[in-house]
């Protein structure tokens, strides 16, 4: 048996605001590809929504949540620089303490490093292992750089299981960048020098080709493309350099806004829901460098798919809510001191 | 030994930032000793009992010592009774007990609360404190959500009406008008009421009671003594209390108290009568509900019933049983310790029939009733009495 | 001087408040929610602790005005308004005090499903209070 994903959970906030209400607030709307996004209620953030999302991969899991190993939890925007949110989730899903908690941050890179952490944990110690990543990234509400920003929480359980959708292949790049989606500590909100570098789109094509090249495979194998995806269009603009199809493009941010560390497996929870089994998924993040993926999707998705309230029915069950409610909710009015 | 009230004595309820809470308290206890027909020595007093939740910016500890010295009752052997909104009534009940227990001849029950001293803020800070705060308080609510919760299910159990639950808060500012001591002595029109601001649905501004200052001392002693200090001695004929589980959800039935209930078969038993013997009686209406249920856990009425009380204006002044001529703490006031002791001062002005406005006398009550609630019904204590022979 | 509930009294109570589990008794099988020492029942302490599945209905409900709630929940305020809080009859019988969230006061119902989900409570001297709240169950009738 191969060690893969065997379980798969999403959690999306209820809140949705129209972008269009962006673009009436400030007068311009810097992501205009982004129709809607998700945003967390006063009493939601990375923690609660990664406990939501992990319950929902725990449901559908063939392991239970005292037989975790370890948990990797990503985020870029815990409630807590210092103190691990992910023990917090720990105590939220299993009443064991004999467990090993990671917490991954740094830049929306994190959530497909979990995965990977989660596998190879897996993989080294034959344990099975929860992969967590939730976000809700924040910015300036006057800035652009806030106006696509959204919220979501996708989980999975990896393992050893009959058709888990198992790991091909590995391409890791870094290289250092200046100026660009960054937060100082003690800092709120993102910043972006908007240098216009596009460092993204060079790390991502350079970690897709190695990974192509390495473990020989051509892009018509591939079935879906999962990319780094802050403002609804830059897929396409990858997509079209490597020049794959954009059908096979598969990405929330239309829907919910840049989640962050949560985009990219949120991505993957889109595939892992739609596709068959056998079939190729290419993933890829970006920060500071890019990780690239491979995929063969396992028939315990199709069965972790069928359990519970599908990612499309959780998607369609938005609220939509005012600019004045998301100003209210998201905690920009709430004066401290 | 039977038990006798001697004298009564309350401040004006109401909100009184100039007035300190030793002003307040000197204030009520030297009515209390003018309303000893024939006088009494202070240093007669052997016992204290002070009922108070000591909001505000002052004492603590020591409460008690501080305002017996504060009203030249120092050295006398004082107390702290702390029961929330039914202190002053357990004050009472435990210089009932003194006096009963024969150690003492002459004790002293009072309360007094001073709820304006602080900033809205802080005082906000004090504002469910007594109701179960470690699950009720962080789900979010206070008292006006937990006796919200209880109306809506007295609404949907018996199909009580919220215009009949409403109409307690008319029936009593109607009261309030003619008691010179009452804190909001203006009439409400029910249809006004019920398009208030909402304060927990379906509660509105106007189904709770307010901010309130206030003091109140009940003076007792020996019935066998009480001819040396009055020719009115005012008998107290019953005393019953009683506790329940502070939490609302761990209680089986949400449309009334049980606490209440427990208390009032005890007085009953210990009178020797039963509801349909009481003829006037100030019950705690800390919320409107509160006296619907009171209705029923005294059982006035049938369980379920309360509301058809209200409805066909049985509790008025004018009813076969007179409910809250003071105007209750809906309109009277409710300084939190003060509250149940201002009662006793009420009833034992009806019984003697000597209340200071007319009006407000309920001609010819023999048998009178306080029933004073801690909280949402974690305790609560019931008196009865009998006017002067 | 108020009231206030400290870290260690809330840290005592993280298992039902994180994880949904409660106490049911050995003697007479009662399931006390929230915990306590003695049965609510039989007044014997030895329990056996046991995952409730969070599902339950609206016992009863109040929806408690902006500056209505206990101070902890000002922020809260702030940002929702009003808020809602319910007596939930669970499936397992007992009965719990909550706040409904993600709901619209208007569709709230004596009878109404709901379930259970991990949601902030409130912030306190820099500390993140965790718990559960209800939803309204989408799931069913």
């Amino acid at each position: 048996m191969a060690t893969g994903i065997v379980a798969h959970g999403a959690y999306v906030p209820k809140n949705r605001l129209p972008l269009e209400e962006v673009r009436r607030f400030w007068g311009g709307l810097s992501t205009p590809a982004i129709k809607e996004k998700a945003f967390p209620s006063y009493d939601e953030d990375p923690v609660t929504m990664g406990v939501e999302a992990g319950r929902q991969a725990l449901e559908r899991s063939p392991f239970g949540a005292e037989e975790l190993g370890a948990i990797f939890f990503a985020t870029t925007s815990g409630p807590y620089e210092e103190k691990p949110n992910v023990s917090t989730i720990a105590s939220a899903l299993t009443g064991s303490s004999r467990i090993r908690v990671v917490e991954m941050g740094g830049s929306p890179r994190a959530g497909l490093q979990a995965l990977l952490s989660a596998w190879e944990f897996s993989a080294s110690w034959s344990k099975p292992a929860m992969a967590i990543a939730s976000d809700a990234p924040i910015a300036h509400p006057a800035s652009s750089l806030e106006h696509g920003l959204g919220a979501g929480a996708a989980a999975f359980v990896i393992g050893e299981g009959e058709g888990a959708t198992t790991l091909e292949a590995v391409e890791s790049i870094s290289v250092e960048t200046f100026g660009e989606r960054f937060r100082r500590r003690g800092q709120s909100y993102l910043q972006d020098l908007e240098l216009r570098q596009d460092e993204l789109t060079g790390s991502v094509l350079k970690a897709i080709e190695g990974l192509m090249e390495g473990a020989r495979i051509s892009l018509s194998q591939v079935e879906a493309l999962v990319l780094p995806d802050p403002d609804g269009g830059t897929p396409a603009r990858i997509a079209k350099a490597l020049g794959a199809s954009p059908e096979k493009l598969l990405s929330l941010t239309p829907r919910i806004g840049d989640t962050g560390a949560a985009s990219v497996p949120l991505g993957l929870i889109a595939a892992l829901e739609k596709l068959e089994a056998g079939k190729r998924i290419l993933v890829c993040s970006y920060g500071a460098g890019a990780d690239a993926t491979s995929w063969i999707m396992g028939e315990a998705s199709i069965v972790s798919r069928q359990r519970g309230r599908s990612l499309e029915d959780i998607l369609e069950r938005g609220r939509i809510r005012s600019y004045g409610d998301y100003l209210k909710l998201r905690g920009f009015l709430v004066q401290k001191g | 030994m039977e038990v006798a009230v001697i004298g009564v004595g309350q401040t004006s309820f109401g909100t009184f930032p100039k007035k300190s809470l030793k002003a307040l308290f000197f204030e009520a206890f030297q009515e209390a000793l003018r309303d000893v027909e024939k006088g009494l020595d202070p240093k007669e007093i052997e016992e204290a009992w002070i009922g108070t939740l000591s909001t505000g910016g002052g004492q603590l500890g020591n409460q008690a010592a501080l305002l017996c010295e504060t009203v030249g009752l120092a050295g006398v052997s004082a107390h702290h009774v702390e029961n929330a909104c039914a202190s002053g009534g357990f004050a009472f009940r435990n210089a009932v007990m003194a006096i009963r227990s024969g150690r003492c001849r002459v004790a002293m029950a009072a309360g007094i609360e001073k709820m304006t001293d602080l900033p809205r803020e802080r005082n906000r800070l004090w504002l469910g404190v007594s109701g179960d705060v470690e699950w009720e308080r962080l789900a979010g609510t206070n008292f006006p959500g937990i006796y919200a919760m209880l109306a809506r299910r007295h609404m949907y159990e018996h199909g009580t009406l919220k215009e009949w639950i409403t109409g307690v808060a008319v029936k009593n500012h109607a009261n309030a008008v003619h008691n010179p001591k009452a804190q909001f002595r203006f009439p409400i029109d029910l249809e006004r009421a019920m398009r208030a601001p909402m304060l927990a649905d379906p509660l509105t501004v106007f189904d709770a009671c307010g901010i309130t200052d206030g003091a109140a001392v009940a003076i007792v002693c020996r019935a066998d003594e009480a001819r040396r200090y009055t020719d009115r001695p005012v008998m107290v004929m019953g005393s019953g209390a009683a506790t329940d589980y502070l939490a609302i959800h761990d209680r089986k039935d949400l449309t009334g108290l049980l606490a209440a209930r427990k208390a009032a078969a005890q007085a009953y038993k210990e009178a020797g009568v039963g509801p349909k013997d009481i003829q006037v009686a100030e019950v705690h209406d800390c919320f409107t509900i509160a006296e619907i249920m009171a209705y029923e856990d005294l059982g006035f009425c049938e369980d379920g019933q309360g509301g058809f009380l209200i409805r066909d204006g049985l509790t008025k002044l004018d009813g076969p049983i007179p409910v809250n001529p003071s105007g209750g703490l809906k309109a009277k006031g409710h300084p939190i310790g003060a509250t149940g002791i201002g009662q006793i001062c009420e009833i034992v002005h009806q019984l003697r029939g000597d209340v200071q406005e007319p009006i407000r006398q309920v001609k010819g009550a023999r048998i009178g009733l306080t029933h004073n609630v801690g909280g949402s019904g974690g305790t609560a204590v019931v008196h009865i009495f009998r006017s002067p022979e | 001087m108020s009231s206030y509930v400290s870290l260690p009294i809330f840290a005592s109570t993280l298992r039902e408040r994180y994880r949904l589990e409660e106490p049911r008794c050995r003697s007479c099988g009662t399931l006390n929610v929230p915990a306590r020492m003695a049965c609510i029942e039989c007044g014997r302490g030895d329990f056996d602790w046991e995952k409730l599945t969070g599902r339950g209905r609206v016992f009863t409900y109040t929806v408690i005005a902006r500056g209505g709630a206990p101070t902890e929940f000002d922020e809260q305020q702030i940002m929702s308004g009003s808020l809602v809080v319910a007596i939930v009859e669970l499936e397992e019988g007992a009965k719990v005090v909550a706040q409904l969230t993600d709901c619209d006061p208007e569709e709230v119902r004596v009878g109404s499903p709901l379930k259970a989900v991990f949601r902030k409570l409130y912030d306190q001297e820099g500390v993140v209070r965790y718990g559960y709240k209800f939803v309204m169950d989408e799931e069913r009738e």
